[in-house]
């Protein structure tokens, strides 16, 4: 008698029940699959270059250099540039980075090899279980050098493209924030 | 005429491999699947009414319908103090036996009044203890460490009513009805065996999360349906809508689960409630 009550209620309610659980099984199926990593894993080091002179910045070449003062690799080539995107090496402290430039002054072209030196601390940050972790960092300073130019200044002193570096934002993470200044 | 052999109709290996690389969940949620709508096929399958049948059906729609008439001035057929009803949510332990590396554990005291509000209040504890197969920590020697994201037993608590829409009804035993629910969870979690991989610098890992803390905040929103099955024991289901109000953010990252909620990536919830009724 209670099983056939029991059958009577189910069956009364079952196209109510059926709805329910393809609601149900339909997220659940579509999210047993591996959708993948739809999030934005790097960060970068944005670096804006501000014209404060007559000259014009025409071609940049930017390198990574590890410790021992080796090349790692070309990471950008640009004509006319007014930004630039580095990433922060992900197991230390500290990132140098070689910058090669073309700069012309009206009819005078010039070759300035510079480093722009950085120092940070890094955190990583849990995103979900498909795209694992980023990296965040915080500058903690930054200082830019002259290496080389192909011409020399009235005292003989290598020529100086870059005059000032200045630190606009500290925190790199997933955004399109200036973090540097570089004037020249 | 062609004779078939026996051969010719063995399964194709293809088929046979596939079949073996399903998952234990995705051939529990077919068989599921399949039980439904075998249910479904059974239930409907009744004979054809007579016209003796048809007359007797109308004749008591026609007393039901004077039956539900209430008296002028009443508006609530039900008193305030309806009842009371302790439910426990069965569907997490129930995904938990299908290989589940999470869970959340959850009871609920309803009280009913006029049949047509049910304030409730509902209690339990998640956790959750997982690891990658895809993301995760490649050591020198080549050996690979998924990552782990390690959530201890924690609290959590939903605060929220149900609206009853056939709260006059003659049969008070049946409920449909709509869910509002404002739920609130801390939990603190571990993130081990966790790999960086940098387009110019390579690789670099193990790199390990620990003691990220979260307060999370969200609202349940969908419909509800409960059955009494016999005296003072019914079942029920609700499919709900999640968004979060506050997912939880610590300065290491966002939370993966919550305690009473689940994994965070999925919006939809789903409750399968055993209901003691007083």
């Amino acid at each position: 008698m209670t099983l056939q009550r029991l059958y009577n209620r189910v069956r009364r309610h079952i196209w109510l029940w059926g709805i329910l659980t393809i609601c149900a099984l339909g997220p659940m199926l579509s999210s047993c699959g591996n959708n993948g990593c739809e999030e934005t894993r790097e960060s970068y080091l944005l670096v804006q270059f501000k014209s404060t002179s007559g000259l014009s910045l025409d071609q940049l070449s930017t390198y990574g250099v590890v410790q021992d003062d080796s090349i790692v690799s070309i990471l950008s080539s640009e004509s006319k540039p007014t930004e630039v995107e580095f990433t922060l090496r992900p197991d230390t402290n500290y990132t140098q980075f070689l910058l090669n430039c073309i700069a012309s002054e009206l009819t005078d072209t010039t070759q300035y090899i510079s480093m722009l030196h950085l120092w940070y601390s890094r955190q990583p940050y849990f995103l979900d279980m498909e795209c694992g972790c980023s990296m965040q960092y915080m500058i903690d300073s930054a200082r830019i050098e002259a290496v080389s130019s192909s011409s020399t200044d009235l005292q003989g002193q290598t020529k100086k493209l870059f005059r000032d570096c200045t630190i606009k934002n500290y925190h790199i993470i997933n955004e399109e924030n200036v973090n540097i200044i570089l004037e020249y | 005429m062609r004779r078939m052999s026996i051969s010719s109709w063995s399964i194709n290996p293809h088929f046979t491999h596939m079949l073996a690389s399903y998952s234990l969940l995705h051939r529990s949620l077919l068989l599921l699947a399949g039980m439904m709508v075998s249910v479904a096929v059974w239930a409907q399958g009744s004979s054809i009414p007579t016209t003796s049948a048809v007359r007797e059906q109308r004749e008591a729609a026609v007393v039901e319908e004077l039956l539900e008439q209430l008296p002028e001035g009443q508006k609530y057929r039900y008193p305030l103090l309806n009842g009371l009803s302790v439910s426990f949510n069965l569907f997490p332990p129930v995904i938990d036996l299908l290989g589940k590396d999470y869970g959340n554990y959850e009871g609920t005291l309803t009280l009913d009044l006029h049949h047509r509000f049910l304030p409730q209040v509902s209690a339990g504890v998640g956790y959750c203890n997982t690891t990658s197969d895809d993301i995760g920590y490649t050591h020198t020697d080549g050996t690979f460490h998924g990552m782990r994201y390690h959530s201890k037993m924690r609290p959590f608590i939903k605060v929220g009513m149900l609206y009853n829409f056939k709260y006059n009804d003659i049969k008070p035993n049946d409920f449909y009805g709509a869910v509002l629910r404002f739920g609130y969870a801390y939990s603190k979690a571990d993130i081990t065996n966790m790999g960086y991989t940098d387009a110019v610098w390579g690789y670099y890992g193990p790199i390990e999360a620990r003691g990220l803390e979260f307060h999370s905040v969200w609202m349940e929103m969908g419909g509800f349906i409960k059955v009494q099955l016999v005296k003072h024991f019914s079942l029920g289901w609700d499919l709900t809508f999640r968004p979060f109000l506050h997912k939880g953010k610590d300065s290491q990252g966002k939370p993966y689960f919550v305690p009473g909620y689940g994994t965070t990536s999925n919006l939809f919830g789903f409750g399968f409630h055993g209901y003691f009724d007083f």
